[in-house]
């Protein structure tokens, strides 16, 4: 495919979905931030984007309606950095012509990136920053040598980087999923709309990983127990009558980043959740047991196989004959409410670990962190988000309630066991 | 650093409650360099996006009202030469035209705009008293029935402000102010046609919703536990 005027794509399979969900309050955007140590010009933030753009022809599209399904047009504008004035994340009028499916913004020493879930994952809107950010020391007169994780703005972009990987990995003999279980949720106050909280914790990834190693088991996998730990407190701390009526198994999901597991370049999204869950009603948990079945569960879960077949059950339903002959406007009426019943009300909360960043030598030392803000959620109205940079861990907690106890549980976890935690607000 | 002394996590030098558990946090000299925001105090566009779309719709529509009035004064003139049925129709297209403007909430404050409607009605219904001639039941039954519909509900809006526990016991208010409304309308009508007062469909409605209210306060507050024993004690199987 070449980047020219006016050529179109189809949305990937999760990208379908997304774009139909989108809302005020389920905004679909997600954030990646790194923090200088020195306040961002925005003029050269803007050169650095315009410099970049020709290696991401694929984000700089516009999202159309079609009859049936919505599409992306290349167009040859260059989308503008802003200054952030907003809550984060908040929900972007994608459908105006004109529009990016991504915005950029600067704030003092911070640069932030919002994606839309159509668009690219986690994975894309990743490495999108990195090169981002090492544009923009580049035009400050830092060059960097290696290129590891990152694309330079003078490379020339990929055919595989397009593609949808979804499609291409699923294989049509495999049999379907079964149904999951509906979810406990949290039962607080939702926040009034255009508002997102942010709690972040800043920990020392030696010590929490120390932790992990102790129980030999992975960070993901140690934090997961800790916050199923803490949801488990919650549960327990609700009114008797109030739990009796809402308790159901507490079920996370947990997005998998499938580039490592299969061999594709895409930018767009390639990832799979899958859902531990915990059921309060058989019985109290320790720590120890909550931490062996996530463990075990991970690592049965995380399996070419298992993972062969949740691809093969979306892309199916992508494909069937029926879903695809709706007309758009009714799929924006319907698919809200689809994902509402059978994604959304089977999961509790979500977990995702961005993993550990890397920067070039030459210029890490000028970027103080790397953060992430998850997406808002109707349905699941806390999510966390972690990604470690240097020597911190960040932990995001991203709420659509003004409720605090889930967050407080689990940092006073963490600093019981000795590891200092540091708060921040927005 | 300041530290929250509860939770024991540090947080950022301007900070004066811990954002976990709102307990506060002592002042420290700040001995290093400027701290600088990390976020901005944010801006919440939804209200506003919200009031800019309302309008849009508003002005939409009136335009669309203009239109229709155009178009009953054309035809009724066209068609017998002077302003007859038209008033009817103009004078309720204005009136509506005047709900709506209330309706899209562009005054916020509750009671003065249920006040601004109670009196678009009395206006609307003196016009189409008047336009026959003389004034026959505007005073009698017109401005009575809705300014005790307009007192009735902000007593009850008064009333669902009060209530700590709001459930079902709101459905049994807005049930027993319906039954006492009808008895009001009643008795202004048959004071009008009769000249005395003589109630008969109403105290149909207020049989028929007495009970329910019964149900729907009881269903609310429960049954006290000692009657509860009571009854399991009689009829245990």
């Amino acid at each position: 495919m070449k980047n020219e005027k006016n050529n179109w794509f189809r949305l990937d399979n999760a990208g379908k979905l997304y774009s139909s969900i989108m809302s005020t309050r389920v905004s679909t955007l997600f954030r990646f931030s790194a923090t200088l140590t020195e306040v961002v010009s925005p003029q050269i933030l803007q050169n650095a984007l315009e410099n970049l753009m020709p290696r991401f022809p694929y984000f700089q599209v516009n999202l159309k309606s079609g009859f049936f399904w919505y599409y992306f047009v290349q167009t040859d504008k260059v989308p503008q950095v802003e200054e952030e004035t907003f809550y984060p994340c908040m929900n972007m009028e994608m459908k105006k012509r004109g529009k990016f499916p991504f915005r950029v913004l600067y704030y003092n020493k911070k640069i932030s990136v919002e994606f839309s879930h159509a668009i690219t994952d986690g994975t894309g809107a990743l490495i999108f920053i990195k090169s981002l950010v090492v544009e923009y020391f580049r035009l400050k007169g830092i060059e960097v040598q290696e290129s590891e994780g990152f694309f330079k703005y003078d490379q020339k972009p990929h055919e595989e980087e397009y593609e949808d990987a979804f499609k291409k990995y699923y294989n049509k003999k495999i049999p379907k999923l079964r149904r999951k279980n509906k979810a406990f949720h949290f039962p607080f106050r939702l926040v009034p709309k255009g508002i997102y909280k942010i709690v972040n914790g800043i920990i020392p990834v030696k010590l929490i990983l120390s932790k992990a190693k102790e129980h030999n088991v992975s960070l993901t996998e140690f934090l997961l127990a800790l916050y199923f730990q803490s949801i488990i407190e919650v549960v327990y701390s609700l009114p008797h009558k109030k739990r009796n009526r809402l308790i159901k198994p507490i079920i996370l999901n947990v997005p998998i980043n499938l580039r490592p597991i299969y061999p594709s370049k895409t930018m767009r999204n390639f990832f799979i959740s899958v859902t531990p869950q915990i059921d309060p009603r058989l019985g109290t948990y320790s720590f120890d047991d909550i931490l062996r079945y996530v463990h075990h569960y991970m690592k049965g879960e995380v399996d070419k196989r298992y993972i062969s077949q949740q691809i093969t059950m979306n892309v199916k339903s992508e494909l069937s004959i029926i879903q695809r002959l709706f007309p758009l406007v009714l799929k924006d009426m319907i698919l809200p409410v689809a994902y509402n019943v059978l994604a959304e009300s089977r999961y509790t909360s979500g977990l995702s670990n961005m993993g550990k960043v890397n920067m070039p030598a030459e210029i890490e030392d000028y970027i103080e962190r790397f953060e992430v803000i998850p997406p808002p959620s109707q349905g699941n109205i806390i999510k966390v988000a972690l990604i470690s940079y240097k020597d911190k861990l960040y932990i995001t907690f991203g709420k659509l309630t003004n409720n605090k106890d889930i967050e407080r549980i689990f940092f006073r976890k963490i600093r019981k066991m000795n590891i200092p935690v540091k708060i921040e607000t927005n | 650093m300041p530290y929250c002394s509860k939770c024991g996590v540090e947080v950022d030098n301007n900070v004066r409650k811990c954002p976990l558990c709102d307990f506060s946090i002592p002042i420290i000299e700040i001995e290093e360099n400027e701290y600088i925001d990390r976020f901005p105090l944010p801006q919440n566009i939804y209200p506003k996006k919200v009031k800019r779309r309302k309008r849009k719709a508003f002005i939409i529509i009136s335009v669309i009202f203009l239109s229709v009035i155009g178009l009953i004064l054309f035809q009724n003139i066209t068609a017998s030469g002077k302003l007859a049925w038209a008033k009817y129709s103009i004078v309720s297209v204005i009136a509506a035209w005047i709900y709506l403007y209330f309706f899209f909430g562009f005054i916020p404050n509750f009671r003065i705009s249920l006040i601004g409607v109670s009196t678009n009605t009395i206006i609307l219904l003196f016009f189409i008293d008047v336009f026959n001639g003389k004034l026959e039941w505007i005073v009698s039954i017109g401005f009575p029935c809705v300014f005790m519909g307009a007192l009735e509900i902000i007593i009850i809006a008064y009333l669902i402000e009060r209530t700590k526990k709001k459930g079902l016991n709101i459905v049994t208010y807005i049930l027993l102010s319906i039954a006492l409304y009808c008895i009001g309308i009643e008795a202004f009508i048959s004071l009008y046609t009769k000249e005395y007062v003589k109630l008969y469909w109403s105290i149909i409605v207020t049989i028929a919703l007495t009970p329910l209210s019964i149900l729907f306060i009881y269903l609310h507050y429960g049954l006290p536990e000692k009657y509860k024993i009571k009854l399991k004690r009689k009829f245990h199987i």
